[in-house]
């Protein structure tokens, strides 16, 4: 069985492991190394001939992946980053992927249309190259702007925001996603190798015609929806599904379901 | 090794610098400044030797230390931070307890017993005089004087006797040794609609601890706290406190425990505490016990390695 689970730092809605995605993270991860399965990073679990394994994906990309943060509701938090460096004493092969949003603008936007319940400058991206470097994590790309509707622009403009099934065009695919992937690399010495929908939503133009086509050569080996099941040897690889904490599980148990599959 | 007469003096007079001479004097300068003058101080390596340097081999064998450097630097930061609080603390109006103590997470009742239950992570002397600024002025469960609590030398017990006394006035409320005769008195307290307020984290021999994990290592903790409270039928609070080193602001965050099992509510607490000691290991005051917490993985400071 292999599983991608994602996680959003931002989940906050009480700090105990059901309502905290970094308490959640730290329980799993416990949890898989008790229970002896293989945390691996996106690549080796990707690899052709692995059978088994977990990789841990972060969404969205604030500072709570990077550094501690101190949240108005909650106080002085850990980072996602420092509950990786404690869980790979136990599992060697620990490394996640966190897709961020690229443009400075959209993350300034979201920063200050979420102040109030967040805290100061959530979405600043000087820990990108922190993070890269520590080897416990990779800076992926989330999508220019997300499409979200904080942003007070997006590159797919016209469109309904909240979205991104309605990319259809390779301006629109550039922008979004080409753009990105440039503005990583220069950030963190870097080329991401993994794209995130937005929302989860997959793009039928991006999935079938744009990534296809264009994502080898920008550096891309697959990309990743919300679908909720394990990764089967058949799937099509500019839409892996992906497990989402809050979501799809809450509890140990929860999680252990999943590891068991269907048929446990 | 018997010790002689010149060690002796020197560590009486190491005990009048570190809990007394620095603390007394960096709480009577304003708070930013004194702040400021205590990270300077921080810089040379001889300050609390004795628990610094258990605390340090300790953390590293836990591996919770990534830089040795920068961990001691912050440890001996925040052992002369809370060597100065327990005088900072009378010497300082509520006003200012107020402008410096920030809170987080749920609200206390205004009235009707409460269990409070705290770490020795981070500024657990502030909370006592936020507490009772709110009218919730706490009985604290204090350990007793044993012999690891008190092999320095007259000038350092005398140090720990007045910060009991001073924290007993702070929270307006007689301390309560842990004698073997506290669940009595503590729910006696609940029972008649006061405030409890101990600390979980320490070393148990309880055949009925809880198994949980902390610094990412499995440990055991005692679940009395919860049980008594549990018996009184008392809403039961977690707490973490800790000092923002950055800004010097208090942080206090509150959370209710589940409604669960005693075993439960252990288990929520170690994770509440698990995420104070990620965010910054050096705020962890029992590092330095932390052989007891750990007799898997760790040696006691005075045994063979």
């Amino acid at each position: 069985m292999r599983l991608v689970l994602t996680y959003h730092a931002t989940r906050l809605e009480r700090l105990d492991r059901r309502g905290c995605d970094l308490l959640r993270l730290a329980a799993d991860l416990d949890l898989l190394a008790d229970a002896g399965v293989p945390v691996l990073p996106l690549d080796d679990l990707l690899a052709p001939g692995c059978r088994e394994g977990v990789a841990i994906t972060l969404d969205d990309g604030t500072r709570i992946d990077g550094e501690p943060h101190l949240h108005p509701g909650l106080g002085l938090l850990p980072s996602m980053l420092q509950v990786l460096a404690q869980a790979r004493r136990r599992l060697p092969r620990l490394r996640a992927s966190s897709f961020v949003i690229g443009s400075p603008a959209a993350r300034a936007d979201m920063a200050g249309a979420l102040r109030a319940d967040y805290g100061e400058d959530l979405m600043h991206a000087r820990w990108w190259p922190r993070a890269q470097a520590s080897g416990l994590m990779d800076i992926e790309n989330h999508s220019w702007d997300h499409n979200h509707p904080l942003a007070g622009t997006s590159a797919l403009a016209g469109q309904p925001r909240g979205t991104f099934l309605h990319v259809a065009s390779d301006a629109e695919a550039e922008a979004e996603i080409a753009v990105t992937s440039d503005h990583i690399e220069r950030a963190v010495g870097r080329r991401p190798r993994y794209f995130a929908y937005p929302f989860g939503h997959v793009a039928a133009f991006l999935r079938d015609d744009w990534l296809p086509r264009r994502g080898p050569a920008l550096g891309l080996s697959a990309a990743f929806s919300t679908e909720p099941r394990p990764l089967r040897d058949d799937d099509e690889r500019w839409a892996l599904p992906r497990f989402v904490a809050g979501r799809d599980w809450r509890d140990d148990a929860g999680l252990m379901g999943l590891l068991r599959g269907p048929a446990g | 090794m018997a010790r002689t007469r010149v060690q002796q003096w020197n560590q009486r007079l190491r005990e009048v610098v570190e809990r007394w001479l620095v603390p007394v004097g960096s709480a009577l300068l304003p708070w930013p400044l004194g702040r400021r003058f205590l990270w300077w101080l921080s810089r040379w390596r001889g300050w609390y030797h004795e628990e610094a340097s258990i605390a340090i081999r300790h953390a590293q064998s836990l591996g919770v230390v990534d830089d040795a450097e920068a961990f001691a630097r912050r440890l001996r930061f925040r052992l002369l931070i809370e060597h100065a609080d327990c005088f900072l603390v009378p010497l300082r109006s509520r006003r200012h307890v107020r402008r410096w103590v920030r809170t987080h997470g749920d609200a206390l009742p205004p009235t009707g017993g409460i269990q409070l239950v705290g770490s020795h992570h981070g500024c657990g002397y502030w909370f006592v005089p936020w507490a009772a600024s709110i009218g919730r002025e706490p009985g604290i469960i204090v350990p007793q004087r044993g012999p690891h609590l008190a092999r320095g030398g007259r000038p350092g017990g005398l140090y720990l006797r007045v910060r009991d006394a001073l924290l007993a006035r702070a929270s307006g409320r007689p301390t309560i040794v842990r004698d073997g005769s506290e669940p009595h008195r503590l729910a006696d307290l609940l029972a008649r609609g006061e405030v409890a307020c101990g600390a979980c984290d320490l070393p148990t021999h309880r055949p009925d601890a809880v198994e949980v994990r902390l610094a990412g290592w499995r440990t055991r903790l005692a679940q009395d706290l919860f049980e008594i409270a549990q018996s009184k039928g008392v809403p039961i609070f977690l707490y973490t406190a800790d000092t923002d080193l950055a800004t010097g602001c208090r942080h206090v965050h509150i959370q209710r425990a589940v409604d669960g099992t005693p075993e439960e509510q252990v288990r929520q607490f170690a994770d509440l505490l698990g995420a104070s000691i990620l965010r910054d290991p050096t705020g962890w005051r029992s590092f330095s016990i932390a052989h007891a917490l750990f007799p898997d993985r760790l040696h006691p400071p005075d045994a063979p390695a």
